[in-house]
This record gives C-alpha cells, structure tokens and sequence, in this order.
C-alpha cells in the first residue's frame, strides 16, 4: 500500500515516514503544500496523511483540490487543530478521518488499516481466502494454519493483491501501489517479487493462489 | 443607595410647584386683600369725609344764644347737636339721616365716633349707643386705618380722620377732631378667609397633580434608560455578540449607545484575540509534542541498533528544548501581563550593552560567515531596566541573525533625536515581502518560507519584545529596503528616564 505523508515539521516528518516503512508501506513524503498537491494529484495513493498548517497552500485546500479532481484516496488529516468546528471543516470538506496532534503512532497504523479496508471494500479486518489467512494487524501469514514467512515487500505485494481478491491486478497497479515514488525500477521487479510471493505460498503441492492472467495481470482467489 | 432620577425629578417638580404656587398665592392674596380692603377703606373715608364736612363749630357755648333754640329744634329734627358739658364746645351737625341709615339703628353695620384734640369731648353715632369705638390716630394729616372689634362683636374697619374745623363766629380758631368712622366688614373678612382657603387648597391640588403629572411622565420618559439598562444586563460577557440599536435611542442616550458599541467590539476583537493566541499555544505546544511522541514509539516499536536509539533520543532532547524555550516565553509573556515584574532602572551605555550582548551571538555568526557592525555613538545611553532591556536587544539580535542570509550583514546604529534614541538594527537578506510587516508582530506568525527555515525556530519573540518594550516605555518599527533587502527593525528609546 502507498502511503504520501504531507507534515512540514521535520521530525514528526521523519519519524512518520521510518515508521510507516518498517510496517510495510510505500512512503513518500513532502513538507511543502504545492509539492504534496503535485504528489497527490500524479499518483495513486492508497492514503495520504495531510497537515493542515502547511507552507504555500493550505492543507484544507488541497483536500478540496484533489476532491474536485475526483481523487480517490483516502485522505486522513493529522494536525494539532483540535476544535470540534476544525474537526466538522476538516471532515466536510472530503477527508476520511481526523487524527489530533500529538497521538500514538499505533493509533495512527489502526487507522491507516481501517482505511485501507475501506478502499477495498473489506469489512473483515483479516483477508482470508480459501485456506490463507493474513492478518494486517501483525502482518501475519497462514495457508493452511501454517505460518508463512514473507519479507516487507513480499508482504505488501501479498496484501494488495488479496485486498483485491477476485479482481485482476495489472503490474501497473502493483508497480501504483507497492513501490514508492522512488523506488528503483527495473522492468520486471514486479515479477521477480510475484515469482517470490508464490514460492514461498504454493507450499506441499498446493494450487497456486496467484494466478497469471496473460496480458492483463495477476488474480489471486476466485473471479467475481 | 444613589437617589434614582425619577425620585429626584418628583422631588425637584413638587418642591419648585410649591415654591412657585406659594409665591404666587402670597402675591395673589396681598394683591386682592389690598385692592378689597383699599375699596372698602376708600368708602370709610368718603363717609368720613362726608361727616366731618357737616361738622359746624358753634363755638363756646354762651348763654345768651338762646335764639340758637329754634335753629336747635328744626336741626333735631333733621340731625344732631350735642353741647359738650365741660369745655362749653358747641358743635353743630346736621346730616339727613334718611341718607345713612346705618348710624341709626343700633348695630346697624356703620359707626362714628368724633372726638376732640385732647379728647375731652366725643361725639357718638346712634349706633353705637353706649360703647366707644376704639380711638387711634397720629399727628400726621393722613387718615389711618385699622382693623377693629364691633360693638356687636362683628368684625369691622374703622377710618381715623383728623380734621380742622374753624369757629363759625370767629374764623382764626382752628380746633383739631378726629372722626373714627367703623364699617362691618365681616363679608370683607369672609372673602378674605375664603379666598385664603380656596388659594391654598386649589395650590395643594396643583401640586399633588404635578406630581402625578412629573410621576408618570418621569416614568414613560425614562423608560429608554431602563430598557438600555436591560439590555445592558442581558450581555453575556463571554459572547458579547450584543450590539445596542441606536434607532430608538433618544438623543441623549446615544453617545452612551455609541460608546458601549465601540467597548463591545473591543471586546470581541480582544476576546477573538485570546483565543487565536490559545489556539496558536496549543498547535505551537502539539507540533513539537507530537514529534517527541512519534520519535520514540517508532524508534520502540521494534528492536533497534544503540546507534538508532542514540539518534531518536538525541532527535528527541532537541525538541524538548525548542518547547523549553517557547514554555520561558509563554511564561514571561503571562507575567508580563500580569505586570509581576518590577522595573529596576539604571542608566546604560547603548553601545556596550549591544557589544555583550553580540557575543552570545559570535561563533553562530562566524559560521554562517557574517559582518557585524556597531556604530553607535560611545556617548549614547538611556535610563531603563537593564534586564529588559538586555532582552530586547538579544531577540533582536538573534532573529538578525536567524534570518540574514549566509555571508549577509548586520548592522547596529543609533540616531539621537529630540527627545529620543532609535537604535536600529539592520540584516540583509530577508525573505519578508513588504505585506508582511504589518503581521510581524503578531503572536506565532512566521513568514511562510522561514517555516522550512529550521524547524525549531517558533515566531514568538517579536510579538513578546513588543509588549516588554511596551512596559519600558519604548517602540518598535520595522521595514524593509531594497539593496539587499534589507530588514531594519528600530526602538524608540525615550532618553527622559521614565
């Protein structure tokens, strides 16, 4: 999942950003009100983490901005703006949740993940299919009650493509929402990292999970 | 307990009806008894007048006059003569009695008595009969008037007239009488009473219907007043969102009206104040809390390298002293307010104190590899509180050099003018636009491109070396120049001390 961290003080900046790495996402950060714009606006985020006070364009502006252009992330606003009128503003104008400075960095994961389900359409916070069974929480794997070791990447290409069970997934969207901005890029990374993913799944003889569409992507689980 | 308008505007309309209806009754009064009594006295005096002219002094009475009888017998008939006993005075009078009936009768209403100079001899009228009226006169000529008690117990007024009469025979005699001639004046004096009562009571009804009048109008027009009041009252001081109408206001209560709208405004706009400054405290406060808080639960969230958990804690103590720094200010800002600091003044040398003060700022200028210059005058000083003062001077100096651009300049100077010294200080380099100077001095407002300055730099000091100037008596200006963009920032020091 990708996640753009929108905050122009440095160190909550930089704690966010190592933070929200080491669980897994795809990070890009920006202190800068136009540059965040510019950011949201080129890329997919699966959810973006906007201050409010921000240099050269307010945060509540680009909220509007990017609601206007039909963007879809999911927008959660972190800001030290406590006021019920703030919060009500913040919400109306198109953010998904609201998230008061200074907070617990585990309250915020909760709610990046209860996000995430939202834009996938999951009520169930574990994603199980057939017999795999993730839990995001602890970012845990299971086929078959056995426990599946993946590495940070191999876990978040996992997720999302069962995120997004059923549907077929293009190595553009994998390449959208796995790999942050700057992530160096060789053509077929998104493959390597699927040939990994199904090593490490299709255990004892198992049906693959992940399935090759050719031309258009992967699907792991059933149709719809 | 103040007395109330209206208590005092009853009070005011009845005493000043009173007084106005009492002097008027007391002139009104004077004047009708005078002109009735001067009408009624005016008659005495005719009838006296009248009297005395049919007096005739026969002289000393002589023996010889007998054939005075005949003349004596046709005057009985028509009047009166009297021969006086001891002094053989013989006097003559004749009137008509038809003409004044009222002497006639007894207590018929009219009197007369006549008397002589030494009264020796007196002369009564028939109704009068056996009493006497009571004498009173002077030696002038004028006749004199008098109250007097009635034979008949009624009340009456009497004339005294002198007059001189000449002997009939003998014309060089001149004898002195006085007529006392009385008149029931009961009817006069019943008016007078009545007039008295009917003044005295149609004032008392006067004055109790003014007051009611001054009561109910005192009432209905004060009514504006206590309507302002209520609406006065109905403000609710934390949301005086109250704005007083001056339409129905009368003309008197509209500068009150006026005013209380200008405090009102005041009021919100400081009360509006307050709390953008509470709201900037709490994000200012929350920013680099929420840092601290994120630094460590990240770097806890897993097992870490010591070099990582150096870096967070170093991260981490770096931020707890920017917040130290903005918690000194806030305080000293709080008790600023509320003026717990007392001034200590001292005379200082303007030169020497930027000197010192400078050296805290010499390695972060030579780092950044700055000029400074001093050029103020050795000669300069100023009488105020040196702490203060000393404060003032270094957040000056460090915003300059916070916010000069690398290998930029700072430059210090004073110019002495009438009755005060500005000290300018100078740095080259700003990022402020000239819309800019007009919020600098506002609580927590940073131009928006020094925010990625550094982080830890928080926008409060300006604001608060306003108000500590403010205290000492002093002013600050600030612009922005061209070459170099350059920003000055100038303090008014007054050189009288303070």
């Amino acid at each position: 999942m990708r996640i753009l961290i929108v905050e122009d003080y440095e160190p909550l900046q930089k704690s966010l950003q190592q933070g929200l790495h080491e669980a897994g996402f795809a990070v890009d950060v920006t202190g800068d009100g136009p540059e965040g714009l510019w950011y949201a606006m080129g890329s997919e985020y699966d959810v973006i983490i906007l201050d409010i006070m921000l240099p050269g364009l307010d945060g509540l502006e680009i909220l509007k901005k990017l609601r206007a252009a039909g963007k879809q992330s999911h927008i959660l606003i972190l800001t030290a703006k406590d006021a019920l009128t703030d919060k009500i503003k913040g919400l109306d104008c198109g953010a998904d949740d609201y998230l008061v400075k200074p907070f617990a960095f585990e309250e915020l994961l909760a709610r990046i993940r209860a996000l995430l389900r939202r834009r996938y359409d999951q009520k169930n916070p574990d994603v199980i299919i057939g017999d795999l069974h993730i839990k995001p929480t602890t970012k845990q794997v299971f086929r078959d009650n056995l426990p599946i070791h993946l590495t940070p990447r191999e876990y978040a290409l996992l997720e999302y493509i069962a995120m997004r069970t059923g549907q077929v997934v293009s190595r553009t969207d994998i390449w959208e929402h796995v790999y942050e901005f700057n992530a160096s890029a060789t053509s077929n990374v998104v493959d390597v990292y699927v040939g990994y993913l199904r090593k490490k799944l299709d255990i004892n003889g198992k049906p693959d999970l992940i399935r090759t569409i050719r031309g258009q992507g992967y699907i792991l689980g059933a149709s719809s | 307990m103040t007395v109330s308008l209206r208590t005092r505007l009853l009070g005011s309309v009845i005493i000043g009806t009173t007084l106005l209806l009492g002097i008027f009754c007391i002139i009104l009064y004077t004047l009708t008894r005078n002109m009735v009594t001067h009408q009624f006295d005016r008659s005495l005096l005719s009838t006296a007048k009248m009297l005395s002219a049919v007096v005739e002094n026969e002289g000393v009475e002589d023996e010889e006059d007998d054939d005075d009888d005949d003349e004596d017998d046709e005057s009985h008939e028509r009047g009166y003569d009297y021969r006086i006993a001891s002094s053989n005075l013989e006097l003559e009078f004749e009137f008509d009695v038809r003409m004044t009936p009222e002497f006639n009768h007894l207590h018929g209403g009219g009197y007369y008595q006549l008397w002589n100079r030494d009264r020796t001899f007196t002369l009564r009228s028939p109704s009068l009969g056996k009493s006497n009226l009571t004498y009173f006169a002077n030696n002038a000529s004028e006749p004199l008037y008098q109250r007097c008690q009635l034979p008949d117990n009624k009340p009456g007024r009497a004339v005294s007239y002198t007059f001189l009469t000449a002997e009939k025979e003998d014309h060089a005699q001149l004898e002195q009488f006085t007529f006392i001639v009385a008149r029931d004046a009961s009817t006069l004096y019943d008016f007078l009473g009545f007039f008295r009562w009917l003044l005295l009571g149609c004032s008392a009804a006067i004055v109790l219907l003014s007051g009611l009048v001054a009561a109910t109008v005192a009432r209905i027009g004060l009514r504006p007043v206590h309507t302002l009041a209520d609406e006065i009252e109905s403000v609710d001081e934390k949301n005086p969102q109250h704005f007083f109408s001056t339409e129905n206001c009368p003309a008197e209560l509209a500068p009150i009206c006026d005013r209380l709208n200008a405090l009102m405004e005041r009021i919100q706009q400081s009360l509006q104040q307050q709390r953008r400054f509470n709201a900037d405290v709490a994000h200012e406060l929350r920013t680099p809390l929420a840092g601290i808080q994120s630094t460590i639960e990240v770097c806890l969230s897993r097992d870490r390298q010591a070099q990582e958990y150096q870096q967070a804690l170093e991260n981490s103590l770096a931020i707890t002293q920017t917040m130290n720094r903005l918690v000194g200010t806030l305080l000293a800002l709080s008790r600023l307010e509320a003026e717990q600091i007392p001034l200590e003044t001292q005379t200082i040398t303007l030169k020497e104190q930027v000197e010192r003060t400078w050296l805290n700022f010499a390695d972060q200028a030579h780092d950044k590899g700055l000029t400074f210059e001093n050029h103020i005058d050795d000669a300069l000083t100023c009488v105020t509180d040196r702490d203060h003062f000393g404060m003032i001077i270094s957040n000056l100096l460090e915003n300059a050099v916070e916010y000069v651009n690398e290998q930029g300049q700072i430059i210090v100077s004073a110019k002495n003018r009438d009755r005060t010294v500005e000290l300018s200080i100078s740095n080259t380099g700003s990022d402020l636009a000239p819309d800019d100077l007009e919020h600098i001095f506002e609580f927590f407002w940073r131009a928006d491109t020094a925010r990625t300055h550094t982080g830890t730099h928080c926008g409060i000091g300006l604001a608060v070396v306003q108000k500590v100037a403010a205290i000492l008596g002093m002013r600050l200006n600030a612009k922005i120049d061209q070459p170099k963009s350059t920003f000055t920032i100038t303090l008014e020091l007054p050189t009288a001390p303070q």
